[in-house]
């Protein structure tokens, strides 16, 4: 028999899954194209975490479906729910001498105390580890009796990547009942200083205490900075161990909120208290060891990786030269290899020890036709040095980590670009950005510090930063009325960004459906919208502004009452679901690019009517943003123009209430009509 | 021994778990991984060196031109090498890359490289219980050149010592405009003598296919063959020569499909369907003979093959497959008891509805709380519930047939191929049978699924003599009226603010619109309590928790479970209203089940809601616009593409949706264009009937749309998209309150 459907006997086929889905603070989520490792910030579990352990719970007999739908942000693990708290967390965390490979190390420590306060259940405890670190023992004991844990060890599977040596071990922690309390203490090992850089204080279930102990020998020499501390209570002390020649610093704080998982926040380091550590040196019986103590160290550091690749120019140059073999100029030559990288090299993320690090080979990747961020960048910079132009890698932060390279650490950066001098002028080139033009750059990059090579020194620059008009999306329809319908022709315009995203999405339909797609993107899937004769410029093309043209009919867009006609003129309604839930909300919000939406209708006023009323104009005019709709009669026209220009993606949460009224507006905006009646 | 050994490597892997995460590659894997490139090697040898023509193409026709990929050749083989039941299947394609959509599909594969098929012992590559993988690809660049890659150079992205070994392929120099041709190869040995491969050809996909072709090699002394093709697929050339039994099959230019809406593959789209199974000296019921080829076997002798396991399952009657007896028979008893004039029916859902009970709703000291909407989605082995609630009829003198149905959306009744086509149900015997299915913790007596409707079905009688099939039935199909949902809206006008709608809305749902309206908004406290109760168990889990001293503070940890699910309800009716409308209220106000529909004599959900909605009333002036025609909720709109449709429809089954829109006109207007919502479209197909009526300050808008059938031969798709159509269009139709 290939299966059975007699199985387990009335063995209810709740399948899968015991925990629900959990708030996802506990991860560094990669933005798109970024090189570096994954620092768990937290310790305790994640959704994937959840799904991994949770094989038996308290009861084999009725676990919980994998598909369940309705589970919503309250899941057991947000602060709403009270059911389960850390009562008391310890970390512990010491320097102390390693081996010849690795000569200092970083031992910590974990001891949880999870409290049951409402109903009895299982939770899952896991810890990451990687390359760099290892997990050397857990212990757990159940309302005071030992457990005996059977930790299971996973390949740790991180979105956007195709290869990560993160790996997540953990276990399923049963609460007895309530009002007992579970113990767990994890022994890790970080075999290197260098990637030992923050400890956060939040965890996935809110803590009554906290503590955080640094032990630091002498021999050590690093520096602790307070990120965050601001209202977190976090009482600090330093003390000096004798005995064992060492710092020993303390930390503590109570009743810290549960970490929490929001879409365009800004990311944990912006959010949550937590101690940067900025590991200098050790002096060791082996000698003295710099890890790094400023940035030149940092990019040192980097820069022996750098020499470590093994590029092949002779096998950049041919491809190079073919690819420029008509322009005339070197700018023109720049934009081709850009574009040629963006088209021809497909990113796929690979994050495999120190490779996570140094940047492959370019004539690998040119070979491969793949790479990742670093192989993109190293490959751009490789073709461009074989056409003789100054082009340099460049190390970034991407705008969701707060440090810039005043923190030398290896949190600062999670990016590589390159850059390309030319004429005095300074450009960068991120072909992980698939179809953004020439000298525009993603909002993730702009304004951004970068760390640029320079031989055995370094310089520090900043990526521009553009406004809205780099991203613009603009779309002007002149209407006449037929009958019930709306008639006429319809253009579309989009730059920057705005081009980015509209490419993003069509390359990722199959051709023979593209069209039918575009059609229910521009019609919004609704049939009475009918658009035809569709024409697009070359979709291949994204240097040159992206335009679409059609003919519209908008069937029963008319509405005939008596002697008067109304209609009405805006049909996309751009933001009209732009409100924020603040009793959800917790995170100030991220927009996701700066931009401007322009829509212009022009409608011919028929023969025989008037203008009756026309909507107020909204004038909204917000140093982040503004929503302006006006409807004008011009002549035998009414004009109805609309501008939604986002000047500032950062919206913070003192913002909110503001912005939503300023939605409200909008919204209200959209809720008008004009009327035109008989003369 | 081999399980002594087994359950020593556990007890090491438990002890030496934490080990585990050391990245060196075990000795195991790293022995494993020598004998895998040598097999490779020689697996890549052979499998490039087939001829099949299509392999030679590098022409994409110019018809398919604008198709996203286009397999020019795809060959499957299906051979065993020698007489020691190994199995090869192989499957090599040439595809040209067309776009960046199918440049994404095509440049990274992931595969188990080894995968044990039994779950009692540790993975251990090429020991007969493990799969082992191979694949390799190679691109045609459009220039001439080449570039080969093979799976022995993917990434390790997963290995479980215990199961499996998982890898993933970066496929390098892919670009849109080349071409690929992979191979994957499995290798495993079929380990029982009563197992079969299971193999589906299938000639119609998204990509055209210009060569398409199969070939089988099996050992006449050990294997037979057996398959069926279906919906016009071609037959099988077969011969046995040197040995061996050989199949053979070349089809060209297998069309793209198109159309996905509402089909029935299986029923549809021509395919092949094949076993290649261990073969026996004589056939008999299970068993094929070895050296046979079974071509188009008759569907008979697979429903006799069912009927037999199932009489097997009727009759495997025991303390391990009838749980908690006892309490079943005592709450049997004290129901005849109390019920001394209960007829067989009444009888017949007593018993169905306790052990539902049993098994689904009553609780456990130790069971994992669950009490949310997790716990909807329970449900019980279809054979082993009915096998239950069938023993009881019988000892309780109640005769019941099991119904050997095949679901309308796999093979038809003579078209069955192995016994799993067939799925079951339970009927009384009478004038007004009862049947009944598993379909799941809302489960009810009197209730046919869907999936069933209209097939026709063996019936093997529940007795524990029999052993033949006693005639068949036709199950019935669902009529529109019996799946059912109703929304019946009180709509007024806010008061400070006129675009704002407030609606009290009841809502109700029968037939195969229950279930998934029961799983969203019901409380496990509600129903647990509600079918106690229906079924005289006097004293609930609470009390006797309560009453227990061990397990007092279960009752408490219930409360809370209960108090904390009651509150988080509220999300999943929001998100129904949402759903409903396409559109989130401004605040939920109030909300309420007001019938669960737990049984076959509650036959509908029914909800109560207030809220209010913003978005569908437009200012014009001093006047207003409602959309009064978006009020029912997002309407069906059938693509471009699937307009044009020569297959038939195979839609889930028939339904009826009717909304009641009562819009209260606020004091001061008056209301116009009501007369234009007014539409009737009623044709063999389906019906979108819209009525008004207004009076006393009110406007009562009545909405009906019937799919009248589950099935429409294709050549009345435009009546029934006509139907569609007209749904669709209402939702653009307004009416004006104008300022007296």
């Amino acid at each position: 028999m290939p299966y059975s459907r007699n199985c387990l006997y009335l063995n209810v086929i709740l399948c899968g899954l015991t925990l629900p889905a959990l708030a996802f603070g506990g991860i560094k989520k990669p933005e798109k194209a970024e090189h570096k490792r994954i620092v768990p910030l937290a310790k305790a579990g994640s959704v994937v975490a959840a799904r991994m352990f949770s094989g038996g719970g308290l009861n084999q007999q009725v676990s919980v479906p994998a598909r369940t739908p309705f589970l919503h942000e309250a899941s057991p693990f947000t602060e709403e729910n009270k059911n389960i708290v850390i009562r008391e967390r310890k970390e512990r965390y010491e320097f102390v001498k390693g081996d010849d490979k690795h000569p200092v190390w970083v031992k910590q420590s974990f001891t949880t105390f999870y409290r049951c306060d409402e109903y009895r259940g299982s939770i899952p405890v896991v810890e990451f580890y990687d390359d760099y670190s290892r997990v050397d023992e857990v212990k757990a004991y159940v309302n005071g009796d030992r457990m005996k844990v059977k930790v299971e060890h996973d390949y740790y599977s991180v979105e956007g990547f195709f290869y990560s040596d993160a790996r997540i071990c953990g276990f399923m922690l049963p609460l007895e009942k309530k009002g007992t309390e579970s113990k767990v203490e994890l022994q890790k090992t970080v075999l290197d200083p260098r990637y030992f850089t923050t400890v956060f204080f939040q965890e996935e279930f809110f803590q009554e205490q906290k503590e955080i102990t640094l032990v630091v020998p002498r021999w050590m020499k690093l520096e602790i900075k307070e990120m965050n501390f601001g209202k977190a209570g976090v009482q600090s002390s330093k003390t000096y161990d004798e005995k064992n020649n060492a710092d020993v610093y303390t930390y503590t704080a109570k009743s810290i909120k549960p970490s929490k998982s929001e879409q365009n926040a800004p990311g944990p380091s912006y959010l949550y208290p937590h101690l940067l550590v900025v590991s200098h040196a050790a002096e060791t019986p082996a000698g003295k060891i710099t890890y790094f103590g400023n940035v030149n160290d940092l990019y040192t550091w980097y820069r022996s990786l750098v020499k470590e690749i093994g590029n092949d120019p002779a096998a950049i140059k041919t491809t190079a030269l073919d690819i420029t073999k008509d322009k005339k100029d070197d700018l023109e030559k720049i934009k081709a290899v850009y574009t040629w990288v963006q088209e021809n090299i497909r990113y796929i993320a690979f994050e495999d020890g120190i490779a996570g690090f140094r940047p492959a080979k370019a004539q690998d990747v040119l070979q491969k036709k793949y790479g990742d961020c670093k192989g993109m960048a190293n490959l751009t910079k490789e073709m461009l040095n074989a056409l003789g132009l100054d082009a340099r890698l460049c190390w970034i932060g991407t705008r969701h980590i707060a440090y810039d390279y005043s923190t030398p650490t290896l949190s600062v950066d999670n990016h590589m670009i390159c850059a390309v001098n030319l004429k005095g002028k300074q450009y960068f080139l991120d072909a992980t950005e698939t179809y953004i033009g020439f000298d525009q750059y993603a909002e993730r990059i702009q304004g951004r510090q970068v760390l640029i090579e320079n031989g055995d020194q370094y310089t520090l620059s900043k990526v521009p930063a553009r406004t809205f008009e780099q991203n613009r999306q603009v779309e002007k329809r002149i209407l006449h009325v037929e009958g019930n319908n709306l008639v006429g022709s319809v253009d579309h315009r989009y730059t920057g960004e705005c081009t980015e995203y509209i490419l993003t999405q069509a390359h990722q339909v199959k051709k023979d459906k593209l069209e039918e797609a575009l059609q229910q993107f521009l019609t919004k899937e609704n049939r009475a919208y009918a658009i035809s004769s569709v024409k697009t410029s070359d979709l291949h093309d994204w240097s040159k502004d992206m335009t679409i043209q059609y003919d519209l009919q908008h069937k029963d867009a008319v509405n005939n009452f008596g002697d008067e006609l109304y209609i009405e003129l805006d049909f996309r309604k751009e933001m009209e679901d732009g409100n924020i839930d603040t009793t959800l909300r917790e995170h100030d919000l991220w927009l996701s690019f700066k931009r401007q939406l322009v829509q212009e209708t022009t409608l011919a006023i028929p023969a025989g009517y008037k203008v009756k009323s026309l909507p107020p104009a909204v004038n909204i005019d917000h140093p982040k943003y503004a929503f302006k709709a006006v409807y004008e009669q011009q002549a035998d026209k009414v004009v109805y123009r609309k501008e939604i220009t986002i000047k500032n993606t950062h919206l913070e949460k003192k913002e909110f209430s503001g912005w939503n009224n300023d939605i409200k507006k909008l919204r209200q905006t959209y809720l008008e009509q004009i009327t035109l009646t008989k003369k | 021994m081999k399980t002594y050994i087994a359950i020593l490597i556990c007890l090491l892997l438990l002890i030496t778990g934490m080990m585990a995460q050391e990245r060196k590659v075990e000795p195991w894997d790293a022995k494993a991984e020598v004998k895998y490139k040598k097999r490779l090697a020689e697996v890549k040898e052979e499998i490039w060196s087939w001829k099949q023509a299509g392999f030679k193409n590098r022409t994409v026709p110019a018809e398919y031109a604008k198709e996203s990929a286009v397999v020019l050749a795809k060959h499957i083989e299906l051979t065993t090498p020698d007489k020691d039941r190994e199995l090869h299947r192989s499957i090599r394609v040439l595809v040209a890359i067309n776009d960046k959509a199918a440049l994404e599909e095509y440049s990274e594969f992931s595969f188990k490289q080894y995968e044990s098929l039994s779950s009692w012992y540790a993975l251990e590559p090429f020991d007969k219980m493990t799969k082992v993988t191979y694949m390799g690809a190679r691109i045609f660049k459009k220039d001439g050149g080449t570039r080969e890659i093979y799976s022995d150079e993917a990434v390790v992205t997963e290995v479980n010592r215990r199961s499996h070994k998982t890898r993933k392929l970066a496929i390098p120099d892919l670009q849109v405009g080349d071409m690929i041709e992979y191979f994957v190869r499995e290798e495993r040995f079929i380990n029982h003598a009563n197992a079969y491969t299971e193999e589906l050809f299938v000639l119609g996909d998204e990509e055209p296919v210009m060569e398409y072709s199969v070939h089988v090699s099996a050992w006449e002394e050990v294997f037979a063959l057996e398959y069926r093709c279906m919906n016009g697929a071609p037959n099988f050339k077969q011969k046995i020569a040197d040995h061996m039994m050989q199949l053979d099959m070349l089809v060209k230019n297998v069309p793209p499909q198109p159309v996905k809406l509402w089909m029935n593959p299986f029923r549809q789209i021509p395919m092949v369907r094949l076993h290649l199974r261990v073969g026996a000296r004589r056939e008999k019921l299970g068993r094929r003979k070895e050296g046979t080829i079974y071509s188009n076997p008759n569907a008979l002798k697979t429903r006799d093959e069912a009927v037999a396991e199932l009489v097997a399952m009727r009759n495997a009657t025991s303390s391990g497959t009838l749980p908690f007896l006892g309490e079943v028979w005592d709450n049997v008893k004290q129901f005849k008891k109390t019920n001394k004039n209960a007829s067989d029916e009444e009888l017949t859902h007593y018993i169905y509805y306790l052990i539902r009970y049993m098994g689904l709703y009553r609780v456990n000291p130790q069971d994992e709380i669950v009490v949310d909407q997790r716990r909807n989605w329970a449900g019980l082995s279809e054979r082993n519930f009915l096998r239950y609630v069938n023993y009881m009829l019988v000892k309780n003198d109640i005769d019941a047939d099991f119904v050997l149905a095949t679901p309308r959306y796999g093979p038809s009744q003579n078209e069955v191929f192995e016994t799993d086509d067939f799925r079951v149900m339970l009927k009384t015997v009478g004038k007004k049978p009862v049947y009944m299915s598993a379909e799941g913790i809302f489960s009810n007596t009197e209730y046919i699924p869907a999936e069933f409707e209209g097939q026709k079905a063996p019936l093997v009688t529940g007795g524990p003599r029999d052993e033949s099939i006693k005639g068949n039935v036709e199950i019935p199909y669902s009529e529109a009226k019996q799946n059912r949902q109703v929304e019946n809206l009180l709509i007024s006008f806010g008061q400070d603010d006129l675009q704002q709608l407030k609606i009290d809305r009841t809502s109700s749902a029968t037939g195969h619109f229950k279930q998934p309206l029961q799983q969203k908004l019901l409380l496990y406290e509600d129903y647990y309590d509600a079918e106690r109760q229906a079924l005289g168990i006097k004293q609930s889990f609470m009390d006797e928790f309560a009453d227990s001293k061990r397990n007092r503070s279960l009752a408490d940890e219930y409360r809370n479970a209960f108090e904390k699910a009651r509150k988080d309800v509220k999300e999943s009716f929001l998100d129904e209203v949402k759903t409903q409308f396409d559109n989130q209220p401004e605040s939920l106000d109030k909300f309420s089940v007001l019938k669960m529909g737990l049984r076959h004599n509650e036959p509908e959900i029914s909800y109560n809601m207030a809220f209010t909605m913003n978005g569908y009333i437009k200012k014009a002036g001093s006047n207003y616009i409602i959309d009064a025609g978006r009020l029912i909720g997002p309407q069906m709109s059938i693509k471009p593409s699937q307009r044009e449709r020569k297959a038939d429809v195979y839609m889930p089954f028939a339904r009826s949706f009717e909304y009641n829109l009562e819009f209260r006109i606020p004091a001061g207007y008056t209301l116009e264009g009501a007369d234009k919502l007014a539409r009737s479209i009623d044709n063999e197909c389906g019906s979108f009937v819209v009525t008004t009526k207004q009076a006393e300050g009110k406007l009562t808008v009545s909405v009906k749309k019937i799919y009248k059938n589950a099935f429409a031969p294709a050549a009345k798709w435009p009546q029934l998209l006509e139907m569609v159509d007209a749904a669709e269009a209402f939702q653009q139709q307004k009416i004006l309150l104008r300022k007296a």
